[in-house]
């Protein structure tokens, strides 16, 4: 059977300096559709770089990465970029909305750079709100809104592109226990709705709510694959 | 075009955040506008008057003028065998130029009108039948001056609008009016003319609202004491105006009828030749200076706005990197990120030029009010001014949106 996300013999590596460092080192990755998978390691072993390679942001130093039966890294910037719009759903630690722009904007910016501009654009956004429950918040401003709700605006805009693939770099590391469970609930929610998640984290306990377990350490991936159930 | 729309509206939202700074950021935009527009203004202005004046004058024409000599250049000219302006230079220039249509003849008078108002003070003038044509002076009743007039000395005369208003019921058709010791009828009333008298001008052009022709021939009676007097030039005659068959053949035509005249008076400088083209394009040459001057001092104060542009938006840039990283998390492309900081720098010079085309139109009617200077603002000059500062919000944008566009977009994420 063919892998949603294939990545081969990724390495990456970073001159600071006059010293390289290597963030990743020759990782093989794969993940099924409709799977939801954690990463966990340590800070600095390279869990975050991997993301943003498996999420188009970034070129691996070497490597294949089979997306959705399309080779990634032979497209354009360009291309890369309609790739992020239309199929890869970022959800970051620090929520990272526009201040200046509404619950309802942020939710529809990937639209502004997205092929598909159809007539039901705003359907979509309203549906992705209405998931995250936050529709009597449309034309609240971030500041307006607690940390918690922040993160919903987040995971409704990677929602509403109605992604290939939800990533997510520490979702629940800026919010209290009980704000994160309700995020938590949330991806498990959109996980038995059949999306593809895959979730960085160093906290056990969040990574134990994914099927599957990777530990990254030092860029590579360490002994045994945990899964549950 | 919704996207464009939303682009827009993004950037109006952008800079609506920072509203003194995007004020105080267009500043120099706004002078630079300002003084494209009044410098465009003033120099329409300058040029609708100039040419006003030599239209009157006619593009198609050549004036000779008798210049009046002293007694010591009378006796040089004289030694030179000229004997000023006459019939007879019409006639070898009549012969000797091809390009030459018609030429008038024109004769100023110092005779006086007996009767007469005394706002008016006519001048009165013997002119060849084909004047009228040659000038381009439309009459309003009768008929102008005839070629049997002249032939047979009739003492009929033509007046100008303003004459036979100020000779009242005597200045009708048919009535007799006295200039010196002699009756002469009335056959003809001019139209009355628009006439600009402008100060510092290159020109005179007559006022024939003011004016009484008689034929030329006809004015033996009035020249008697004046001539013995010597205060006429010599040759008699005035003026020539010579016109051209077409307007492309004025210049040729100027030196050829300069080349004649300077050969039959002798080289004496009895007369003076206008070229209204000429001084068409001597007007046009100084307009060109002015507008040199006036367009560095207008490009000078843009390249200053737009660097305060540029300044500002490196600035925003910067301000704004993890905003750049968000967006390109979300699939900006280089490009996207490009023509939205490029939108945002031409938003702002645009209405920096917008206010600034609002104060130019007061700047310049300021200007006609306190110095009353002829200007125009043409619809031209409102675009021009409005691309300029387009342009100039493209060209300082453009290294502050290129800059943006080429941060990495995980560096930019992580800016703090």
């Amino acid at each position: 059977m063919s892998y949603l996300i294939e990545a081969s013999g990724i390495s990456k590596e970073f001159s600071i300096g006059a010293s390289l460092i290597q963030a990743l080192d020759d990782i093989d990755i794969r993940v099924n559709e409709g799977e939801s998978v954690a990463i966990m390691g340590p800070s600095g072993s390279g869990k975050s770089t991997l993301l943003h390679i498996l999420g188009c942001l970034e070129r691996p130093t070497s490597g294949r990465y089979i997306l959705d039966g399309k080779d990634v890294f032979e497209s354009s910037d360009r291309q890369l970029s309609n790739f992020r719009a239309n199929h890869i759903g970022f959800v970051f630690q620090t929520f990272n909305l526009l201040s200046q722009l509404t619950v309802l904007e942020n939710v529809e910016l990937p639209f502004l750079y997205s092929s598909s501009d159809n007539g039901e654009t705003r359907a979509r956004v309203t549906r992705a709100i209405e998931q995250v429950g936050l529709i009597n918040r449309l034309n609240h401003r971030p500041a307006e809104l607690s940390g918690g709700e922040m993160q919903r605006v987040a995971i409704a805009r990677a929602l509403a592109i109605e992604p290939t693939l939800i990533l997510a770099d520490e979702p629940t590391g800026n919010l209290d226990s009980r704000t994160s469970e309700e995020i938590l609930e949330l991806f498990e929610r959109l996980h038995d709705d059949g999306a593809t998640m895959l979730m960085v984290t160093h906290d056990r306990e969040v990574a134990s709510r994914s099927q599957r377990v990777m530990t990254l350490r030092d860029g590579k991936f360490i002994d045994g694959v945990e899964v549950r159930s | 075009m919704k996207r464009a729309a939303k682009i827009i509206a993004l950037a109006v939202r952008s800079l609506l955040q920072h509203k003194l700074r995007a004020a105080l950021s267009i500043l120099g935009v706004i002078c630079g506008v300002t003084a494209v527009l009044a410098m465009l203004s003033i120099g329409e202005g300058a040029k609708r008057e100039v040419l006003s004046q030599i239209e009157q004058l006619g593009t198609r024409n050549i004036y000779l003028k008798a210049v009046v000599l002293t007694e010591d250049q009378e006796i040089k000219a004289r030694e030179r065998l000229s004997r000023g302006l006459s019939t007879y230079d019409k006639d070898r220039i009549v012969l000797g130029c091809a390009a030459v249509r018609d030429v008038a003849c024109l004769m100023e008078l110092p005779a006086s009108v007996i009767g007469m108002a005394r706002e008016v003070s006519p001048q009165v003038a013997a002119c060849s039948s084909n004047y009228a044509e040659v000038q381009k002076i439309p009459l309003s009743y009768g008929r102008f001056i005839g070629d049997q007039d002249m032939e047979r000395k009739y003492r009929v005369c033509v007046l100008g609008w303003d004459v036979s208003e100020g000779l009242g019921s005597e200045g009708r058709l048919g009535s007799h009016i006295r200039m010196e010791d002699h009756l002469y009828r009335i056959v003809g009333v001019l139209k009355r003319q628009g006439f600009k008298t402008v100060k510092s001008s290159v020109v005179s052009v007559r006022n024939h609202n003011q004016m009484i022709f008689i034929p030329l021939g006809a004015e033996g009676d009035l020249v008697q004491g004046p001539y013995r007097r010597g205060k006429r030039p010599s040759g008699g005659l005035t003026e020539l105006v010579i016109q051209v068959q077409e307007t492309e053949q004025v210049i040729g035509a100027a030196s050829v009828i300069r080349r004649i005249m300077e050969r039959s008076h002798g080289g004496a400088a009895d007369f003076q030749m206008v070229v209204p083209q000429e001084l068409l394009r001597q007007a046009q040459k100084t307009q060109r200076t002015f507008n040199i001057v006036l367009g560095s001092i207008a490009c000078i104060s843009l390249l200053v706005g737009g660097i305060g542009i540029m300044n500002i938006m490196l600035a925003t840039v910067s301000e704004r990197t993890r905003e750049i990283g968000i967006r390109r998390a979300v699939g900006a492309a280089r490009e996207h990120i490009m023509i939205q900081f490029l939108a945002e720098s031409v938003l702002l010079t645009f209405s920096g030029g917008i206010v600034g085309v609002a104060g130019g139109i007061v700047g310049v009617w300021f200007i006609t009010a306190m110095a009353g200077w002829k200007t125009a603002i043409t619809v031209w000059s409102i675009i021009l001014s409005l691309l300029m500062s387009t342009v100039v919000g493209i060209f300082f944008g453009i290294y502050p949106a290129y800059h943006a566009a080429k941060m990495d977009p995980i560096a930019a994420l992580r800016h703090e």
